[in-house]
């Protein structure tokens, strides 16, 4: 047998139709259905999110796995708190940023590469896509503008959350995405990035007897600054 | 007690109860001819036929499945003082008996009327004929397969309440197994000791005098178990406890 | 993974033994029981979730062709490649081919129960491959050379100590033998690894026929680096893990961390859609998802079928007494606690995993919080009765149990034999209560056997002049 013998096509494809006729078999039939039985999307049963304010319920459901926020007026704003914030807390100052940005007002003496992050990045600062506020989450699309090195790799993480993107169920923002990737109609699927991250805090572990420790491998301390413009 | 909800009840003799611990054969038909019921106990009865089920013989469990089924089935009630074994009468039958034609209705029928003990007690004969008393600290531990597969929690809790002088005090960990599990004790001996311990360890910490349940299975091998350590412990059927015949010895006790 | 399931109640009475191991799985009882029942009790839906988790995932089985055959042609859409494997070792092969075809020298590995039970990290490591575990607790008992022994918890039975020595060994360093000590040095340790990995290999909790996702959820983010640092990214996943659509995965995943770990959601929940895209700073360059049978299509034709909506969440085992009592590596395979009762004798042979279903009391606790209620006791029966028509039951238990049975069924010689029985048992028994009873041993070792009292109900019942 040679090397590549197991992904010779012809093979492949022998395999791939053994195991869907011995699915078939299973389940007593002959040929897969034409279709599904059920509506797509389906609908599940979703946990009652019953407070008014979505900002509030995000911010003390993301708290209690122990990130941290703040709320800001504007995108300037929130420059201002991070740079406050950094200070505050003896943190360096975020070498790396997604593209969108760039453009805010930030100090001259931050350098904010667009870039992935390296092995030696300290702190980024991203841009979240949307909130969920049912369990306190933040979903982010991968791309040119949202390097989902960011996300993992530094010591720090700061984030930037526009209240308005803050949706109550994952069900909202499924739909929401249907229609940002496609919003003149059109297959959707079509125009998917490559990952879609949902990050709930920094990184942990409890794998040392039990014992919860943050920063295992990603950020150790992930700040969220929610701004309000849009709202 | 109107005589319309009163009627003929036979009394399942679980094999445990009937070579063990006769005593809580008596207590449940004194309880029950109390309250005007008519106890009669079929002298063809013999086991329900668990032990081969969970042993893993289907077809010895339908066999006696079906010996039961005929023995009982004219009854108004079946009534057993083992949430274990009216567990395999009520859910395991109609399930071993399902694709047979002649006994599946019947397996339902017999599953749909039969009840266990204390149950039994509570919603068809009422706590109001509990009459006794045991001034006394007790414990309760809730057997899995009434538990789980019976939902037995309330019942034995409300009997004891109209016990005069006793008091109950729950223990940690109500919901874990004790580690006795029919065949399991004496197959993984090792396993279900430490199971046991756990568990009598738990029992222990309410520092009551006496520990009841609902299950004899169980209760052998609590009792069992609190002997082998010495603990100053009694152990019996809490019907014993209600019909006020629990001024013996405890199970495993002279 | 070497299947050692054969030496059940050695390696059981071992652990009963073992006072590190007994500690650590006291506390991790308390912690997973506790941190679940608060999860839950603060979700009312809880039940609605279940059940619609139940009925939702045998819906999906019944049309289990279809959606995998969608899935493929998204992931196909999205620039990604899908592999089939009918059992193991043609798994393996293929893993092995695609890491040869990409040049590797270096693997880095999310956690995966499929490439256990597929035993990948043997066979990479045996062509010359470094495979790097990088979940910390997949990497400890990597170190170590011992298989995880909880499937959410893989060191769960290590001390802070033993780690301690696992590190100075392998990395020559003298990390601090406190859990945060412990956790920088294998942070520091793992990024080099995930920088110079060729390949990233993770598992699948869900896979998504809509989007031809792959699911992967974790604390750590160890998955995450796995997957975005390297140069191909493979996915190992059993066939059962495809569901329709994104927001079956959000139904499914409002049950996972929940039961899993008792929280609301894992930090991380990344949902993988191909190779890097034109423009992307960073992603892989590949993207190859491994569909794993082995046995799964089988088991969708008989009374098995159920356990394939198992989700891998743990909590079957967290609340095993059994477990508790002993931890995974007794099981001696990928799947301990009471799903691997169900599942490892499917997998390894009724007669090589006889014990696992059998040292089992039934108690249900299993099924009572499993959070795709899969009848866990009814299961690990339904592999005793397959046992028996297989004749796997030791010869003399069978003996007993078909003399039982000619016996049970004759009334008149059942009770016969009984008031024989407890005559005799009272004989033996002194101040109410047997010590000793030859043939029964592995009761009398532990416990006292209660002495009878010499009479059965059914005699001193019908003396009394019952029913005549
Ligand atoms: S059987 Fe149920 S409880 Fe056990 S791991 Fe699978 S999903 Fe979780």
């Amino acid at each position: 047998m040679s090397e590549s013998a197991p992904l010779d096509p012809a093979l492949a494809a022998r395999r791939r139709d053994t195991v869907l006729g011995a699915i078939r078999r299973n389940l007593g039939r002959d040929a897969a259905p034409p279709a599904p039985e059920f509506p797509m999307p389906p609908a599940h049963p979703r946990l009652a999110v019953p407070e008014e304010d979505l900002v509030e319920r995000w911010r003390k459901r993301w708290e209690a796995r122990g990130g941290t926020s703040a709320l800001v007026p504007t995108k300037a704003a929130a420059v201002e708190h991070l740079v406050a914030w950094c200070r505050e807390h003896g943190l360096p100052a975020p070498t790396h940023a997604a593209r969108p940005l760039l453009e805010l007002p930030w100090p001259a003496d931050w350098h904010l590469d667009p870039g992935p992050a390296g092995i030696d990045t300290q702190s980024a600062v991203s841009l979240a896509f949307a909130g969920i506020a049912e369990v306190g989450t933040l979903a982010f699309l991968s791309g040119p503008e949202s390097p989902v090195t960011h996300l993992f790799v530094p010591d720090n993480h700061f984030i930037l959350l526009d209240a308005a993107t803050i949706v109550r169920h994952f069900e909202d923002l499924w739909q929401r995405l249907r229609h940002h990737l496609a919003p003149a109609g059109g297959d959707w699927r079509e125009r998917l990035p490559r990952t879609i991250n949902f990050v709930a805090g920094p990184s942990r572990t409890g794998d040392v007897e039990q014992t919860i420790q943050l920063g295992a491998h990603g950020p150790r301390r992930v700040h969220v600054v929610i701004f309000q413009e849009n709202r | 007690m109107p005589p319309d909800r009163t009627g003929t009840v036979g009394l399942f003799a679980t094999c445990l109860m009937n070579a063990m611990r006769p005593n809580i054969g008596f207590a449940a038909a004194r309880l029950l001819e109390d309250a005007g019921w008519r106890v009669e106990v079929p002298r063809e009865q013999t086991c329900c036929g668990q032990p081969a089920y969970n042993g893993g013989d289907e077809d010895a469990a339908r066999a006696l499945a079906r010996r039961t089924i005929a023995q009982f089935e004219a009854f108004d009630a079946l009534v057993a003082p083992s949430g274990s074994c009216l567990a395999t009468l009520k859910h395991d039958y109609p399930r071993l008996l399902r694709d047979d034609p002649l006994w599946a209705g019947r397996a339902q029928a017999l599953a749909d009327k039969s009840w266990e003990l204390l149950t039994f007690l509570h919603e068809r004969v009422g706590p109001e004929h509990i009459r006794s008393r045991f001034p006394h600290r007790v414990t309760y531990h809730d057997s899995c397969s009434g538990l789980r597969q019976l939902g037995i929690h309330e019942a034995p809790r409300a009997l004891l309440a109209r016990v005069e002088g006793l008091r109950l005090v729950e223990a940690e960990e109500r919901e874990v197994c004790c580690g006795f599990g029919g065949t399991f004790s004496v197959k993984y001996p090792a396993l279900s000791e430490r199971l046991a311990e756990n568990k009598v360890q738990r029992l222990l910490a309410t520092r009551a005098e006496v520990v009841l349940g609902g299950d004899l299975g169980c209760l052998l091998h609590l009792a069992g178990r609190l002997s082998r350590i010495c603990a100053p412990v009694r152990v019996y059927h809490t019907v014993e406890v209600l019909a006020g015949l629990a001024d013996g010895p405890g199970i495993g006790q002279s | 993974m070497q299947i050692r399931t054969r030496e059940f109640i050695p390696r059981a009475t071992f652990a009963l033994h073992d006072p590190n191991l007994q500690r650590a799985l006291a506390k991790a009882a308390d912690g997973f029981i506790g941190k679940r029942a608060k999860a839950i009790a603060e979700v009312p839906e809880f039940e609605a979730l279940r059940e619609a988790a139940r009925v939702r995932k045998d819906e999906i089985l019944s049309e289990l062709d279809l959606w995998l055959e969608r899935y493929e042609a998204r992931v196909r859409a999205v620039g990604g490649q899908v592999h089939w494997a009918r059992d193991a070792e043609e798994a393996r092969a293929i893993v092995l081919a695609l890491c040869r075809r990409a040049g590797a020298k270096t693997v880095a590995k999310g956690k995966s129960m499929v490439s256990e039970e597929i035993g990948l990290n043997e066979a990479l490591a045996a062509d010359g491959l470094e495979v790097i575990e990088t979940d910390l607790g997949e990497y400890i008992v990597q170190l170590a050379k011992e298989p995880p022994s909880h499937i959410i918890a893989p060191a769960v039975h290590k001390t802070k100590e033993q780690v301690a020595e696992l590190f100075a060994e392998h990395h020559g360093t003298t990390p601090e033998p406190t859990v945060s000590g412990l956790v920088t040095e294998a942070r520091q340790q793992l990024r080099r690894a995930f920088f110079r990995a060729d390949v990233g290999i993770t598992g699948a909790n869900f896979l998504i026929a809509e989007t031809g996702a792959s699911v992967i959820v974790t604390n750590e983010g160890n998955g995450d680096l796995t997957q975005t640092l390297a140069r191909v990214h493979i996915v190992t996943a059993g066939i059962e893990k495809v569901v329709p659509a994104l927001e079956d995965a959000t139904l499914f995943l409002r049950l996972l961390a929940r039961s899993a770990t008792g929280q609301d959601s894992e930090t991380y929940t990344t949902y993988s859609m191909g190779p890097r895209r034109a423009g992307d700073p960073d992603g892989p360059q590949e993207y190859h998802v491994v569909l794993v049978d082995n046995g799964r299509s089988r088991m969708l034709g008989g009374p098995w079928r159920e356990m394939l909506r198992c989700i891998r969440c743990g909590a079957c085992m967290n609340h095993c007494p059994v477990y508790g009592a002993i931890g995974g590596h007794a099981y001696g395979w990928v799947y301990p606690g009471p799903m691997g009762s169900v599942l490892t004798p499917l997998f390894v042979g009724l007669d090589t995993a006889y014990d696992l279903p059998n040292a089992c009391t039934l108690n249900g606790r299993c099924g009572e919080v499993c959070p795709v209620k899969i009848p866990l006791p009814d299961l690990i029966r339904e592999v005793r009765h397959a046992q028996q028509r297989d004749g796997l039951h030791p010869p003399a238990e069978q003996r007993v149990k078909a003399l039982w049975r000619r016996v049970a069924e004759r009334p008149a010689l059942y009770h016969g034999l009984e008031r024989l029985a407890v005559r005799l048992l009272a004989t033996l028994g002194h101040k109410g209560r047997i010590r000793r009873l030859p043939g029964l041993s592995g009761w009398t070792d532990a416990r006292d056997l209660p002495a009878p009292a010499g009479r059965t109900f059914l005699e001193l019942w019908h003396a009394k002049g019952h029913d005549e």
